[in-house]
């Protein structure tokens, strides 16, 4: 027995030393200290993070630990993930998997292991978002610290759910048509549906109260408590405006009544399922299983595919042609984009979707549903065009070519323009004959997200920071109906002039600093 | 101590990797040699169950490994060809977390093994410094902290200079007295330094199994070695099944497989293993 115990204990270990060392962490931690600053505002800006009708609450303990762990589990929720999501991919994409998979540790205690790592890296993070918030509350708060209501409201609030999205993000590992980039992208929409799900659950649970036991995200739990407390269903987690002629309401704090305690706890219970599909499905290392030994391009209709798609590749990027000859910068770009339609051939199919329906959809489709949808896809399908060089260590090979060391980040940036024109080339074209600006607008958006991928891939290495922060803005652009600072590409309608010299200015902005940082880079990698 | 039984390996795509072998090996160093796509490393990675045989099976120390795959596992250690290490982990770190997989509790045996490999003055130093050699000793490192019983190499002396070349060979030869250890190259000379037995795959099949002593015997008298003009070694090139072509003063020195007469004015020299084995895979290959 204690020798399994070594063998967790040796891997949660290993989990933190590479976790905790990595070059993002004190950004991260930075991040987590910004977060916290920025969501308890002083009360003389205008507005708080926390109202009963319009009615300010007072900025005690209880109040702002409720509305930080709040605002912070739900981003939590979201990067966390992200954040996690590569403990067993690691492994795999080292090669150090192969070394575990010949040890006697069985599957299950590896993941175990992997699990409790997870869950330590969170907690860790959580904890150190808590003390920035309770440091916040010293320096904004209107009554004493208590550090034991701000430990009650973030262990209720973190301490169920951190075990769920720990085991979740193992699943997404584990079960393989959910790992990888599709997989992110899969569960960033499943992350929007659990934001609508607490609210059902807990209208439902005022009948039954165990039925909150199915709010892993516990945000139910905290907009029934809120309506207990307050006795109001009239509240607002978030910044908002307060009529300042109103006196603060002095909120008591949580009422912690075992009927509403006991389901949030047991919500940890979610741990369990999504544990035991991440068991089921894991393959222990074994290179019969995974994709490239599948038997996949045998039958008939792969075949048709795998023809249509190089008969298309030729028609969209010729190899021969002006391709040959002497280098240049634009055919050094082509062939990035060639690569990139070739690793992809999903493009094909998302290329001649959005094509024909740019062509035979209804002008309004076209700006409110086609390009959003397109720009949603494009996401984890550019992530990769500016990190793949580098993951696969072939930068240094790529680099030796003519013409390209030197201009890398707008080489990418290029690539990653061309390959978004060509995805939304007809509705753009389309757009443009109805309402210019609109497409103006809409190729600003293009802009944006091909500088935002360069910038990102190129800063971190790995393309899920493009992935996580993106989507997330996309999902706030799509969603914010009457904000038209976040129309960055015209998709709600309301884009004004200055909103798109804005984001134009911001892609310049990005790209310039992509360029930069690529050349300090590769300065000092030639200095070593 | 290690008996295979008929396995055959197949992959859902249909190819056939491993096809019907059959092998029994007790304690010391038994080479493995083959061409690329032989069957080598899914041979390897069978024993050491990263993967499962279609068919057949394999007992270690008398136990099926399908069955009882901890038994080999807690007395394994492996060695694969491309292998990683964490980078961000200091070399004690990561041996001390594979060490701590395999059971092993001790720090004085991780340092005792990084001493092995001739890494012990950068035990604390970050992998991602290291150069190839030193990633490839602690890779070595990692598959002896164990004790292992049964040690699985796959092409380990690659990116090791010279030195450090002999020193592993060394260390597998005094490992092969108690232990069985397989190891797999292309370096034929290292396999003639260490290996008690040879295999030789090809295809996926066992062409032959045997001392070095015998596989060379199996070359004696067909290897042989002639002296012609560049343009004439042109001309033979395609013709003979050639292991070496050395351009010296008096024209191209060519050593050649193959039987009596294959080029007339050839004499006969003494074989290498590395001639042997051109000659049981052309004996294959026909």
């Amino acid at each position: 027995m204690i020798k399994k115990l070594i063998e967790v204990r040796s891997i949660i270990l290993m989990e933190c030393i590479l976790r905790f060392r990595r070059s993002s962490t004190p950004v991260l931690l930075l991040i987590l200290c910004g977060a916290a600053f920025v969501l308890m505002p002083e009360t003389n800006s205008g507005g708080v993070m926390f109202l009963v009708g319009n009615q300010r609450v007072l900025l005690n303990s209880a109040a702002t630990s409720l509305t930080s762990s709040i605002m912070g589990g739900l981003v939590f929720s979201l990067v966390g993930f992200y954040l996690i999501s590569n403990s067993v991919s690691r492994d795999l994409q080292s090669g150090v998997g192969k070394l575990i998979a010949a040890t006697p540790l069985s599957s299950l205690r590896y993941l175990t292991g992997k699990l409790a790592g997870n869950i330590v890296y969170l907690t860790a993070m959580a904890a150190i978002f808590m003390m920035a918030c309770m440091v916040m509350h010293l320096l904004r708060g209107e009554m004493p610290l208590e550090p034991m209501v701000f430990l009650q409201t973030f262990g209720i609030m973190f301490l169920p759910s951190i075990p769920c999205l720990a085991a979740i993000a193992l699943m997404f590992e584990c079960v393989q048509f959910l790992s990888g980039r599709w997989g992110d992208l899969f569960y960033f929409f499943f992350w929007t549906i659990t934001l609508a799900f607490p609210f059902v659950l807990a209208s439902a649970s005022k009948e039954h109260a165990w039925i909150l036991a199915a709010d892993f995200t516990g945000l139910g739990f905290f907009g029934n408590e809120i309506s207990l407390v307050t006795g109001s269903h009239e509240f607002t987690i978030g910044y908002a405006p307060y009529n300042a002629a109103l006196p603060p309401l002095f909120f008591p704090g949580l009422k912690l009544v075992p009927e509403i305690v006991l389901p949030r706890l047991a919500s940890a219970l979610f741990t369990i399922p999504f544990f035991a599909i991440a068991w089921a499905a894991f393959r222990r290392f074994d290179p019969a299983r995974r994709s490239s030994h599948k038997k996949d391009k045998t039958g008939k209709l792969a075949r048709l595919w795998q023809r249509i798609i190089s008969v298309w590749l030729r028609i969209v990027v010729p190899r021969g042609g002006w391709l040959v000859g002497p280098p240049s910068f634009v055919k050094a770009i082509v062939l990035d984009v060639r690569l990139t339609l070739a690793l992809y051939p999903i493009f094909f199919i998302v290329i001649a979707s959005s094509s024909l329906l740019g062509l035979l959809a209804p002008m309004t489709a076209i700006r409110t549903s086609i390009l959003p949808i397109t720009f949603f896809i494009l996401v984890p399908l550019l992530a990769s065009i500016s990190t793949r060089d580098r993951v696969s260590n072939m930068a240094r090979l790529v680099f030796t070519a003519p013409l390209v060391k030197r201009q890398y980040a707008a080489l990418k940036f290029f690539s990653a323009l061309l390959t978004t024109v060509l995805v939304g080339f007809i509705p753009l074209l389309r757009l443009s004959l109805d309402d210019p600006f609109g497409a103006a607008a809409a190729l600003n958006g293009m802009l944006l997200i091909a500088s935002a991928t360069t910038l990102l891939g190129l800063l971190t290495g790995t393309p899920k920071t493009f992935v996580v922060i993106f989507l997330l803005f996309l999902y706030t652009a799509t969603s914010s109906k009457t904000a038209p600072a976040f129309d960055f590409a015209g998709l709600q309608g309301i884009a004004t002039p200055s909103v798109v010299l804005f984001y134009a200015m911001a892609s310049l902005l990005m790209m310039m600093a992509a360029f930069g940082f690529e050349r300090w880079r590769i300065k000092r990698e030639e200095a070593i | 101590m290690l008996t295979i039984e008929s396995i055959t390996k197949r992959y859902r795509s249909g190819t056939t990797a491993i096809d019907n072998l059959s092998l029994e090996c007790g304690a010391g160093v038994v080479g493995l040699l083959g061409p690329n796509g032989a069957g080598k490393t899914t041979l390897m990675q069978m024993i050491v169950t990263l993967t499962r045989p279609t068919s057949g099976r394999i007992l270690f120390l008398g136990r099926d490994i399908r069955i009882e795959p901890d038994y080999v596992r807690s007395r394994l250690g492996y060695l694969p060809q491309d292998f990683g290490v964490y980078e961000s982990a200091t070399a004690f770190e990561f041996l001390s977390y594979l060490g701590g997989l395999k059971g092993i509790r001790s720090r004085q045996k991780v340092m005792d093994v990084l001493e092995a490999v001739n890494l012990h003055a950068s035990a604390h130093g970050m992998v991602k410094t290291f150069s190839g050699g030193m990633k490839q000793r602690l890779g070595i490192a990692q598959a002896l902290v164990n004790d292992p019983v049964l040690l699985i190499v796959d092409e380990p002396t690659s990116g090791l200079d010279p030195e450090e070349r002999i020193r592993f060979r060394n260390l597998l030869t005094t490992l092969g007295r108690n232990s069985l250890v397989i190891l797999s190259t292309h370096i034929v000379s290292d396999l003639a330094a260490v290996a008690g037995r040879i295999a030789v795959l090809d295809k996926g099949k066992l062409i032959t199994i045997g001392t070095p002593e015998e596989i060379l015997a199996s070359a004696s008298g067909k290897t042989w070695e002639i002296v012609v003009s560049s343009a004439e070694f042109e001309y033979q090139k395609s013709k003979l099944r050639i292991s070496s072509a050395v351009q010296k003063t008096d024209g191209v020195h060519v050593r050649f497989v193959g039987p009596e007469g294959t080029s007339p004015g050839a004499s006969a020299v003494e074989p290498e293993l590395e001639d042997a084995y051109l000659l049981l895979t052309e004996k294959a290959i026909r």
